[in-house]
């Protein structure tokens, strides 16, 4: 009986502490375990296993031309040696409709969470133009608290025969982008699924300041700002960015805090530079305390 | 190094590791020896800050793990053959082997080395290209098959020159180098077991000589070599020198112990295998070439006010003039030396 009151009396002490301290309200991960890299978020294949096979096999040819091409590459081409100061090599150019293909729109209403609305289209001047309504509306059944997000991301980088790699931006230290935006800070998210599956949601944030108006911004972002979350969440020991194994590029935008209705955010290229004068490794300190000291 | 005490005892057990393995009569405390250097050297490799290093540390942990576990088990398979007298030896030789050379990062089980060196810094590097390979070369030397042996050769060579052929990263360029030296010194090893120990003694010196050119001016990358307030001209020669120095060009010091290797090969007739290596070895020398071409001619900037004595320099310049200066002048030292003692 005492067991159980005291039980009954921790437990609730937690509940309540949770309710006053914690911002986020999704369940607190206790586990580094991750089943699948879309946390529950996964859709199902629309085809069989069958037929996935057969749809495959159709593309043997061109993937096997793919992979000739590559091992060409490998054997006739030498590395970049030289990068100099002003030099930006474009990796997202969206000038033509099949770039807009490689990039993924989402918000909180493909999941029912929300109702806000995005896309990503050519914009009338040529340009990648993502734009759409914020709305932080919350779904009526109420298991949702907060609501009002829209992103768009690339999509996973393959080799030939479908295999996933990523990026190496090891040669470059800085991220350039020209961009047109409505006046509203846009998330900028560089996510780095690297080797291991404790790292498939390590994403890598910095803020893009827009300003609104008729003209084009470049703004040039060194790796050494971005800073280290995972899952929304900063963690408590940063880590510098890692250059040689990016997955992919994404943008996000809130539409918290009463700032909810239309939004757009017109890119004409993302690229890299290698800007000498950077000789900033990572901004961002951990103190590190000595062993004799106890953490409080 | 000296100010964390932990890292003076895990080098001194991983130190200790190896002279058992080395020095050991049975089997088993080779096994031995080779644990406790895995054990000691995992440490060392997670002492950074990043995240990089200990996700090396994990591949390089679970990949010698493996190795050993079968490098066990083929040693109880020899103890059981040894008994019953009905088991096949050359099956046992080969897993022995094959467990022997992924520990070392031999072709065709080197698919770990670049990947594992990318996460590491230099010194650690050092340690991983020079000494963990000592106790692995020398069980091999002791249970020599010599079929397989020249099929690892082969493929040492040629993936050390293939892979290293479109890489923007020092590490990983190290890496295929040390792959392709090693190579060489499985080749010394089927004929002489003097040779492939100097060469190995060779190839420590000449890594060291690049290591810590590299550490000293934080390069990590191709393109990091053209910044001008890192190297002025002399140490681009110095860079220049040590780095065609490790591709084996005649009159430099890394000629030497490839000078070693095809007399001796000449000599046993066995020039097949010589041609191969030869020629794979110049398509390393291509890309140590093309790193030094590209610093002295690209983006060349010269500071001509450096009035620096050599007397008044660091102790760090100053070991990296020494060391250049040996392997530049020596070569001919080196063939007197030997020829005398």
């Amino acid at each position: 009986m005492l067991i159980q009151l005291c039980r009954k009396v921790l437990t609730d002490q937690v509940n309540n502490v949770r309710a006053l301290r914690t911002i986020h309200t999704t369940v607190v991960n206790k586990t580094f375990w991750e089943k699948e890299k879309k946390s529950g978020y996964a859709q199902k294949y629309p085809l069989t296993s069958k037929k996935m096979i057969l749809d495959g096999l159709k593309e043997f040819k061109s993937e096997l031309n793919l992979w000739k091409e590559e091992m060409k590459e490998k054997f006739e081409s030498d590395p970049i040696l030289v990068f100099r100061p002003g030099e930006i090599d474009v990796i997202w150019k969206f000038s033509e409709e099949q770039d807009l293909d490689k990039w993924v729109v989402t918000s909180d209403k493909d999941h029912n969470q929300g109702l806000s609305v995005a896309s990503f289209e050519r914009s009338p001047a040529g340009f990648g133009l993502f734009s759409g309504n914020l709305s932080s509306e919350l779904p009526i059944d109420g298991r949702i608290k907060k609501a009002g997000y829209c992103n768009i991301k690339s999509m996973r980088q393959r080799k030939s025969f479908k295999r996933e790699t990523s990026f190496d931006w090891s040669t470059y230290n800085t991220l350039v982008m020209r961009v047109r935006g409505d006046g509203r800070p846009y998330l900028i998210n560089l996510s780095c699924e690297a080797y291991h599956d404790m790292t498939w949601n390590d994403i890598y944030h910095y803020i893009l300041y827009t300003r609104g108006g008729p003209h084009w911004q470049v703004t040039k972002i060194p790796f050494s700002k971005f800073f280290y979350a995972s899952k929304g969440r900063v963690q408590d020991k940063q880590v510098a960015f890692p250059v040689d194994r990016v997955t992919s590029v994404g943008f996000s935008v809130s539409g918290r805090a009463g700032y909810d209705g239309n939004f757009s955010l017109e890119v004409d290229y993302i690229g890299l530079e290698f800007d000498p004068h950077e000789t900033e490794d990572f901004a961002y300190e951990t103190y590190k305390v000595d062993k004799y000291i106890v953490q409080t | 190094m000296l100010n964390n005490s932990y890292k003076m005892l895990f080098l001194l057990f991983m130190m200790i590791g190896t002279m058992i393995s080395i020095s050991s009569i049975s089997w088993i405390s080779m096994w031995m020896g080779l644990e406790i250097n895995l054990l000691s050297f995992i440490p060392l490799m997670m002492s950074s800050k990043n995240l990089f290093s200990s996700e090396s540390s994990l591949k390089y942990f679970l990949i010698q793990a493996l190795a050993s576990s079968i490098f066990f088990f083929s040693i109880l398979l020899i103890f059981l053959m040894m008994n019953l007298k009905s088991l096949n030896f050359s099956f046992i030789n080969l897993i022995f082997l094959i467990s022997i050379l992924l520990k070392m990062g031999a072709a065709p089980f080197h698919f770990w080395l670049p990947s594992v060196m990318e996460g590491l810094k230099w010194m650690n590097n050092f340690l991983l290209m020079t000494w963990q390979k000592m106790a692995p070369l020398m069980i091999i030397s002791l249970n020599l098959n010599y079929n397989f042996i020249i099929f690892c050769i082969i493929n040492c060579v040629i993936f050390g020159s293939l892979g290293g052929l479109n890489q923007t990263s020092l590490r990983k360029l190290l890496a295929f180098s040390s792959i392709n030296h090693l190579g060489w010194i499985l080749s010394g090893m089927l004929f002489n077991e003097k040779i492939w120990m100097n060469y190995f003694y060779f190839y420590i010196f000449l890594n060291f000589s690049i290591i810590l050119m590299f550490k000293i001016f934080n390069l990590y990358f191709i393109n990091q070599v053209f910044l001008m307030k890192n190297l002025n001209l002399i140490m681009k020669l110095f860079l220049f020198i040590n780095l065609l120095s490790l591709g084996g060009l005649p009159p430099f010091l890394g000629f030497f112990p490839k000078w070693m290797i095809i007399e001796l090969m000449m000599k046993n007739n066995s020039f097949f295998i010589l041609l191969i290596i030869m020629f794979f070895s110049l398509i390393t020398l291509y890309f140590y070439l093309r790193l030094s071409y590209s610093m002295f001619l690209f983006n060349h900037k010269n500071v001509k006010w450096n009035t620096k004595n050599i007397f008044n320099l660091t102790m760090n310049y100053k070991l990296l003039f020494m060391i250049s200066f040996f392997s530049l002048m020596n070569l001919l030292t080196m063939n007197f030396f030997y020829f005398f003692f």
